[in-house]
């Protein structure tokens, strides 16, 4: 049966009951993570092989052979990396799990700029390549690969240039705050387009790839695994655990101002593995939201019968979600996110919450150890959503909450997340692993007061969206 | 950022030393049975490895008493499958030609232009390395 927040006086004992539960263990993907970063850089150097075997000592005396030798090895590392991003955002959870769901986007952030630069580097130096063995100019040369060569697939490539170019533009901070998140990502979606376009003239006329052999087998190899991992985590898996669990909305309950709880249930959700603090991107069908997922953290630790989502219902983005109804069918993504409780290093936690972001520390601190203590700022106390529970939570688990409330500006919220402040509050504040949700002010001022105030990186969690 | 300004770097420079150590001539190789100087042995010599858009075109010519008995080729285009194709229906042809005519003056076969290029070019360095022995 539904709990709801709201009947909590009623319903205590077995509130308490079910607060006072196991929390998670501690679980160290450290090994994997080092496995999966050592892979990349060993598939990027293995990538080279086939270049450096079929060249032969003292081939590029000239500066024609030596630009194209550039183009090749750009060319090369250009194919590889534009895979590792597809990778990447496949959703895999395995990916996601080792590398860390923060550190997954900004691996794509980063490769992404990386492979826009080898990708123009390779055009430019084949190129300029060619030219020289031509001894025509580079224009003249393009306008050779085009028509008079007539390369296999090659207006692909360099379609394939321009719109990854265009992309990379687009994903300019600047430009890309512009946009809604739904019309920057069918956008961002276009980078298939430039997969597709790419790999023709690789196989074509690459010249590591195009003749048989073992270079070429492991290319399409890896092209073919890579493709699996995309059809798997973005279509096969979602539409599997969406069949087995038939999500819909079960209630919707008013939170606070602008703040309102969502309820889902579906079938068997006993064997939906899911853990505190992770998010899925939900899409709720009905007439005015189908369209766009929206990704949120839980606001409860999973159980048996139900989820639950915290949101804030103001801006265009969410306020649709108000006049949800009981019974709209939900389609769900995910879990995705290591916020969670079993990557702490120390046996104690610090959990710091900013706004809408007690919803996620509200689901961990069901999964921590004892004596976890809760830092919640807002404006005013109006704005303390799931104060009720929190408490009882508290008390449950043995855990102590600090309110702070006030603007960024004022002395008291200035004092509490100073470093001084912090050791204040948190005498052993070192030895604890803190977990961070907030807006982005919050968090950095807060990371920056933990970082001097001598909480060492790997102990700091940051929940991971970034709005 | 500042990860993809160090990644870029890394690349560059790796780029040039791969490119760097790929320029240097090659250890000399053995030439085999260069130790009698009769006319009856054989001896081979490796022309110039020559370059073009498709890859590196090399031959390796075997004289003996004076006369071109053998041009072998060592390397050919491996690029874009088309281009095997050609070299491998090119290079009897032009072999043929080299040990008729006894020199690297060949003609071009049709369709082939790169590999008889530098099959020509690679042929002459290596009959100039057997007139200089």
């Amino acid at each position: 049966m539904l709990v709801r927040p709201s009947a909590v006086d009623t319903q205590r004992a077995e509130y308490e009951a079910r607060f006072r539960r196991p929390y998670r263990a501690r679980e160290s993907v450290d090994a994997w993570r080092a496995a999966t970063i050592a892979g990349f850089w060993a598939g990027l150097s293995v990538t080279l092989a086939p270049w450096w075997a079929n060249t032969p000592d003292g081939f590029l005396s000239d500066s024609a052979a030596s630009l194209t030798a550039a183009g090749r090895i750009t060319g090369l590392l250009a194919g590889y990396v534009l895979l590792v991003q597809v990778l990447l955002m496949s959703r895999l959870v395995w990916l996601e799990r080792w590398l860390g769901a923060r550190d997954l986007l900004h691996w794509h952030r980063d490769l992404g700029v990386f492979v826009v630069a080898l990708v123009v580097a390779h055009a430019a130096f084949i190129t300029l390549g060619y030219a020289g063995f031509e001894q025509v100019g580079p224009l003249r040369e393009v306008a050779r690969l085009l028509t008079v060569d007539k390369y296999e697939y090659m207006s692909g490539a360099f379609i394939g240039t321009g719109l990854l170019v265009a992309l990379a533009v687009l994903s300019m901070p600047r430009l890309r705050r512009r946009m809604s998140y739904e019309v920057w990502h069918v956008l961002h979606l276009s980078a298939y387009v430039v997969l597709v376009l790419a790999v023709g003239h690789q196989f074509a006329i690459g010249q590591e790839m195009s003749a048989p052999g073992i270079s070429r087998y492991t290319s399409m190899l890896f092209w073919c695994a890579v493709v699996a991992a995309v059809l798997w985590g973005r279509i096969v898996a979602p539409l599997r655990m969406n069949l087995r669990h038939r999500f819909r909305v079960r209630e919707i309950v008013p939170e606070g101002p602008d703040m309102i709880s969502i309820y889902i249930a579906g079938r068997r959700m006993r064997g939906l593995g899911v853990r505190a603090g992770q998010f899925f991107r939900w899409r709720f069908l009905d007439r005015h939201n189908w369209w766009q997922a929206h990704p949120f953290s839980m606001s409860a630790a999973p159980n048996n019968d139900w989820l639950r989502l915290t949101v804030k219902v103001v801006g265009d983005h969410t306020a649709g979600l108000r006049d949800l109804r009981p019974g709209t069918p939900v389609f769900v993504e995910g879990p995705s996110g290591d916020f969670t409780a079993d990557r702490r290093r120390q046996a104690r936690a610090l959990l710091i919450a900013g706004g809408s972001g007690i919803g996620p520390v509200r689901a961990l601190l069901e999964e921590l150890p004892p004596r976890t203590v809760v830092l919640y700022r807002a404006r005013n106390a109006a704005e303390l959503v799931l104060r009720a529970e929190l408490e009882m939570l508290a008390q449950a688990r043995d855990a102590q909450i600090w309110y702070v409330i006030g603007g960024r500006d004022e002395p008291g919220p200035r004092r509490a997340f100073s470093p001084d402040g912090l050791l204040e509050l948190v005498p052993d504040l070192v030895r604890r692993d803190v977990y961070l949700c907030g807006s982005a002010g919050l968090v950095d001022a807060s990371v920056i007061a933990l970082r001097r105030a001598g909480v060492p990186a790997r102990q700091i969690h940051l929940d991971p969206f970034e709005f | 950022m500042r990860r993809v300004g160090w990644a870029l770097a890394g690349t560059g420079l790796v780029t040039a030393v791969l490119i760097a150590v790929k320029s240097q001539a090659p250890a000399p190789l053995p030439v085999s049975a260069a130790v009698a100087e009769k006319d009856s042995v054989t001896r081979t010599y490796l022309g110039a490895v020559v370059p073009n858009r498709y890859g590196p075109v090399q031959v390796r010519i075997s004289v003996r008493a004076g006369r071109l008995v053998d041009v072998e080729a060592v390397q050919l285009p491996t690029a874009a499958a088309r281009g095997v194709e050609i070299g491998r229906r090119a290079v009897p042809m032009l072999r043929e030609q080299a040990l008729q005519r006894q020199s690297a003056d060949l003609d071009t076969v049709s369709g082939a232009t790169y590999t008889s290029d530098g099959y020509r070019r690679s042929l002459q360095s290596a009959i100039d390395a057997a007139r200089a022995a």
